[in-house]
């Protein structure tokens, strides 16, 4: 009896296990959406139909049975398997046997795995659909219930940009990627899809596919300037707050919300995005047959406008009313990389070579100054001695380089913060830092002679710098205060003449003082998502509501002169460098790129009793450009100054000059890791 | 080890302390953007940054009794920076946590 028992057990074990085998090589059904080709969409009666414009290929892994599958070639009632739906919506669209099905098979013409719903050119092909198969009577004479079956495509449609796909030509713009799946790809049968399991499953997919991208590429070719206008490709730019398209014909309130004309508020919507004209879509392919035997199209937009230099969101979408299965679906691309501006756009200190703060491993600037003065000349009247005074101009090109070959080095030690050591519960964090630069060149030489009345300093400081900060609070806009301090060896461009000095500078940098421009943001819906990676419905924008800083400086220096070999003429001894001085810096901000800058500062020089007190004075303004070399960590500008005072030494009349330059700054590129 | 829960509370309280408006803003979506959009992209935005990420791993690691080596501080510091997702330093600062030594 308990024999019995165990041997029933067995096998229903056994039966099981058979038949989870069975089910475990059975792969799920396959379904794709593919455009019907001109003969499959004739009629009986020779003429085509729009009704059969799309159909959708279905592959079974497992073979209906013969008497059902007859029925169905016969389209007769009564052999209903499966139908397509929309969500939970079945359309009327039957199920047919597929021409494709057809084998070598002796004992069957047809291999009763294929089938085939046609849909007509109305479908919408931006939905998803499914296929599902209600009850599928297989040879066995058992019936097989399948789960319902994602409808696919043979191919992938996207767009990206030009830099990031290494197409030849697409630089910096957007590019139409259209790739079909090659049939010979998979190597590892148990992997291979089921419309690619038989050789002349294989060879209808080639010409299939062969035949879509040539008709694709025919169509993209064929597009005229009119045709091309119907693409709408708008721009989301992920760093700037949009307002609302004139035609909403919205009215900003008191509070600057926008109020459209029936008195509801303003929403972003795709309506407001900017828009990109197309003037040309180009295919890099030569040939539609090369497309065709490489599975693979790509075209570039070329538009009007120029993309975005910051982030952006795109959508494209032909509104043609021809356009290919392939190209139907909107085409959506999130943070795509523009030409993003150098995060600290720095402002230009364009004088007191020694003083200048070295907060960056390299800061060149090269520079073409002129300059009106009056000369003293011989007079060139004949029979005449003396002089005249003739008013002249001089121009030269000047180089300012300020570097930290070592990079800067930097620790925090005591933080203060909520809930954190034996401080407070809540409130700021405060923190003392230290920043050490090694080794810094801070130079600015010009070219020609050093003369009295040159329009460089051409000086060169080598030198280390240490700085404290008191780090009052990590807010937006946060207090700190700086103590620098600054040992180095200035000498002139020719190394003749060398001091050592000592400089010691304190710049407090006030909350209430300091509102970056690139520290001010806000935040705006992004409008364009990609549906299949849904993240923040919000962008965070640094808004365009203008910057300021405002930092006062006070400090010291003494030094002595320590070598002393022929000196250029203009450059006049001393023994000894005492002086205190005080100014500020003050920085604008009235446009995302533009930076308005002017620094003055009060000398009191002890070095020089005929002349204690000079000033100094500097303006300028700089536009900045897209990032240098593609580099994250560098920018490049263009500028304009005005300098006007004397600085030290003391020893000339002052500078009066107008220059116009161009400046590369770039930071972190010599700091080891973790250093700042 | 921290829990990304402790990583998150800590750091949203920094946050809170910090920068409260752009927090509100950024409403439930705190941790999508970058640490720039609280501590703004100016060069001292860094060094704010910085004592932010330190303050709210201390908090974490001295409720523990932990406390992290120098140079996974370093490291810490280096991998988040204006330009880090919320989202992304919560993960470094958890994944660096594991680093974590007790203290004496």
């Amino acid at each position: 009896m308990l024999a019995n028992y165990w041997r029933i057990v067995a096998a229903v074990l056994f039966a099981l296990a058979a038949s989870m085998i069975v089910r475990a090589q059975e792969k799920d059904p396959e379904a794709y959406l593919r455009t019907s080709s001109s003969t499959e969409r004739m009629l009986p009666n020779g003429t085509s139909s729009d009704d059969r414009f799309y159909h959708v290929e279905i592959y079974m892994p497992i073979r209906l049975k013969q008497d059902v599958h007859t029925l169905l070639r016969r389209r007769a009632t009564g052999a209903k398997l499966g139908a397509i739906a929309a969500g939970n919506e079945e359309l009327p669209y039957s199920l047919e046997v597929s021409p494709n099905d057809c084998t070598l098979d002796q004992a069957d013409d047809c291999a009763r795995t294929h089938f085939r719903i046609y849909l007509p050119k109305s479908t919408d092909t931006t939905k998803r659909y499914q296929v599902f198969f209600d009850s599928y009577p297989v040879d066995s004479g058992n019936n097989r219930r399948f789960r319902a079956i994602d409808v696919g495509l043979d191919y992938s449609s996207s767009i990206a940009k030009g830099n990031k796909v290494d197409l030849g030509g697409c630089a910096d713009r957007i590019v139409l990627i259209l790739k079909y799946a090659e049939e010979d790809r998979e190597a590892d049968q148990k992997k291979t899809p089921l419309r690619f399991q038989s050789e002349q499953d294989k060879q209808a997919y080639k010409k299939y596919a062969k035949q879509r991208l040539i008709s694709t590429y025919n169509w993209v070719k064929g597009l005229n300037s009119q045709a091309l206008s119907q693409t709408d490709l708008m721009i989301r730019p992920l760093s700037t707050l949009l307002g609302p398209a004139a035609s909403r014909r919205a009215t900003r309130d008191p509070s600057g919300a926008w109020i459209l004309p029936d008195r509801s508020l303003w929403k972003l919507g795709e309506l407001d995005l900017p828009r990109l004209r197309v003037l040309q879509l180009r295919t890099a392919q030569g040939t539609a047959e090369q497309s065709a035997d490489d599975r693979f199209l790509s075209a570039c937009f070329t538009t009007a406008e120029t993309l975005p230099n910051e982030a952006f969101n795109i959508k494209v979408k032909f509104g043609q009313p021809d356009v290919p299965l392939e190209l139907s679906k909107s085409f959506v691309k999130t943070a795509v990389e523009g030409n993003p501006l150098q995060a600290a756009p720095g402002k230009l200190e364009d004088s007191k070579v020694g003083q200048r703060l070295i907060e960056r491993d390299l800061d060149v600037a090269v520079t073409f100054a002129s300059s009106v003065e009056d000369k003293q000349k011989p007079n060139p009247a004949p029979n005449t001695t003396g002089t005249i005074t003739v008013r002249e101009r001089t121009t030269r090109a000047t180089l300012d380089v300020r570097l930290a070959p070592l990079g800067i080095r930097s620790f925090f030690a005591k933080i203060n913060s909520p809930l954190v050591g034996n401080t407070r519960t809540t409130g700021r964090t405060s923190a003392h830092y230290f920043l050490l630069t090694p080794f810094f060149i801070d130079a600015k030489v010009s070219t020609g002679e050093i003369v009295k009345d040159t329009l460089s300093l051409n000086r060169v400081i080598l030198g280390t710098q240490t700085e404290y900060q008191y780090i009052h609070d990590t807010t937006t806009f946060p207090t700190y205060y700086r103590l620098l301090s600054r040992f180095s060896s200035a000498s002139d461009r020719d190394f003749k003449q060398a001091e050592y000095k000592g400089t010691f500078e304190f710049r407090p940098v006030l909350s209430a003082l300091n509102h970056p421009l690139v520290s001010i943001q806000d935040t705006q819906d992004q409008v364009i998502i990609d549906e299949s990676n849904k993240n923040t419905p919000l962008t965070f924008i640094s808004s365009q509501k203008g910057g300021y800083e405002i930092v006062p400086f006070f400090g010291g220096e003494i030094g002595r002169t320590y070598l002393r070999r022929n000196p250029a003429a203009a450059v006049k001894p001393s023994d000894t460098v005492r002086r205190l001085y005080a100014g500020a810096d003050i920085t604008l901000n009235p446009f995302n790129r533009t930076t308005l800058s002017a620094s003055d500062t009060f000398y009191f020089n002890y070095g020089v009793p005929q002349k204690p007190r000079a000033n100094y004075f500097v303006t300028s303004a700089s536009f900045l450009l897209i990032k240098f070399a593609g580099s994250p960590q560098a920018g490049h500008s263009l500028f304009i100054s005005y300098e006007r005072g004397q600085q030290p030494p003391f020893d000339g009349p002052g500078v009066n000059a107008l220059k116009v330059g161009y400046r590369i700054q770039a930071d972190r590129i010599f700091s080891p890791l973790g250093t700042r | 080890m921290a829990t990304q829960g402790q990583i998150e509370s800590s750091l949203k309280f920094q946050l809170q302390n910090d920068a409260p408006e752009r927090l509100a803003q950024a409403g439930e979506n705190w941790v999508q953007p970058m640490m720039g959009f609280y501590y703004g992209n100016s060069p001292h935005s860094e060094i704010s940054v910085d004592l932010a990420v330190r303050a709210s791993m201390l908090r974490v690691l001295q409720a523990q009794g932990m406390n992290l080596p120098s140079n996974i501080w370093g490291g810490l510091t280096a991998m988040i920076n204006t330009n880090t997702a919320v989202v992304n330093a919560i993960q470094i600062m958890m994944l660096a946590s594991a680093h974590a030594t007790s203290i004496g």
